[in-house]
């Protein structure tokens, strides 16, 4: 077989790698690959003009194209790190997207709202809107995923909608600055507690890795940092509300 | 964990919650100290020490 492969030219060798068991087919498959994938991108950026591709639907097809030549399964793409932030995000956003198409938000903030107007006694809410307010910007370090983008998309648009439903039950104008400074200041606060929240989970995430370089068991900073992203939540919602003007304030 | 290094974290987490409920209270337009922002925040705390 060697023998066969050394008389091949090169192209026949790259063409044929897919189907070979030689020791250096893995090599050629290689080859092959990458530059199916250059020449994918130079084609891409010199007929951009022409080509109304989308180039998500482009790459989804090459990635298929080059997972049958190098023989790897989902599986082995997953089980790294280098699909996952964008896996991540692309999970959030189709939850997201999920969740809007079959009235998933709507429910959230019926439920919210409900949440708010439980009373202990007749007349004396539990928590009120701003308690539930600040359960729902904290929910991302409660449940903290491997990376905060799943929770951050998956959730944006309830928490902001969320907002929206606060300043209509404080009896403000959506036009209003004082509306639109509520509705930026939770939502920034949502935003910075789960940016951080992969800080603290024990399934993976910056905090692993963190944890993982000194040497540490998982999970050792998690409650240290926990803490710290709650006081932090809560800095940036004020700091939004008492210094940052909307637009045109 | 020994109970009081438990009992020291949970106060941590009493005391953070509270602050983030007051910082709320306080951008959200309402008094510091009302209840609906220190509740919440204190169940937050509380959560996150569980889980």
């Amino acid at each position: 077989m060697s023998g066969e492969v050394k008389d091949m030219g090169l192209l026949k060798r790259l063409v044929l790698s897919p189907w070979r068991t030689d020791e250096k087919a893995r090599m050629d498959r290689g080859r092959l690959t990458l530059l199916l994938f250059m020449a994918v991108l130079v084609v891409i950026i010199i007929f951009s003009s022409y080509i109304r591709v989308p180039i998500q639907t482009v790459l989804i097809i090459l990635a298929v194209v080059i997972m049958v030549i190098g023989r790897a399964k989902v599986q082995d793409l997953m089980a790294g790190l280098i699909l996952h932030p964008i896996m991540a995000m692309t999970a959030g956003f189709l939850i997201a997207g999920a969740l809007g198409l079959a009235g998933g938000f709507d429910v959230l903030i019926k439920g919210l709202a409900w949440l708010a107007e439980v009373e202990i006694v007749p007349g004396l809410p539990l928590l009120g809107w701003v308690g539930v307010a600040v359960i729902l910007a904290n929910i991302p370090t409660i449940m903290p995923m491997p990376c905060g983008r799943i929770l951050a998309a998956a959730l944006m648009l309830g928490v902001f909608l969320f907002a929206a439903a606060l300043a209509a039950a404080y009896g403000l104008d959506m036009e209003s600055n004082e509306a639109s400074v509520m509705i930026s200041a939770l939502v920034a606060g949502f935003i910075v507690n789960a940016a951080a929240s992969c800080g603290p989970s024990t399934l993976g995430g910056i905090g692993g890795i963190g944890e993982g370089n000194l040497g540490l068991p998982i999970g050792r900073s998690a409650r240290a940092q926990s803490a710290g992203i709650l006081i932090a939540t809560g800095i940036c919602t004020l700091v939004i509300a008492l210094v940052v003007q909307p637009v045109g304030g | 964990m020994d109970i009081v290094t438990r009992m020291l974290l949970l106060i941590i987490f009493l005391v953070a919650g509270t602050l983030c409920g007051m910082m709320f209270n306080i951008a959200l337009g309402r008094k510091p100290f009302e209840r609906g922002g220190i509740m919440g925040g204190i169940i937050v705390g509380v959560a996150m020490f569980a889980i």
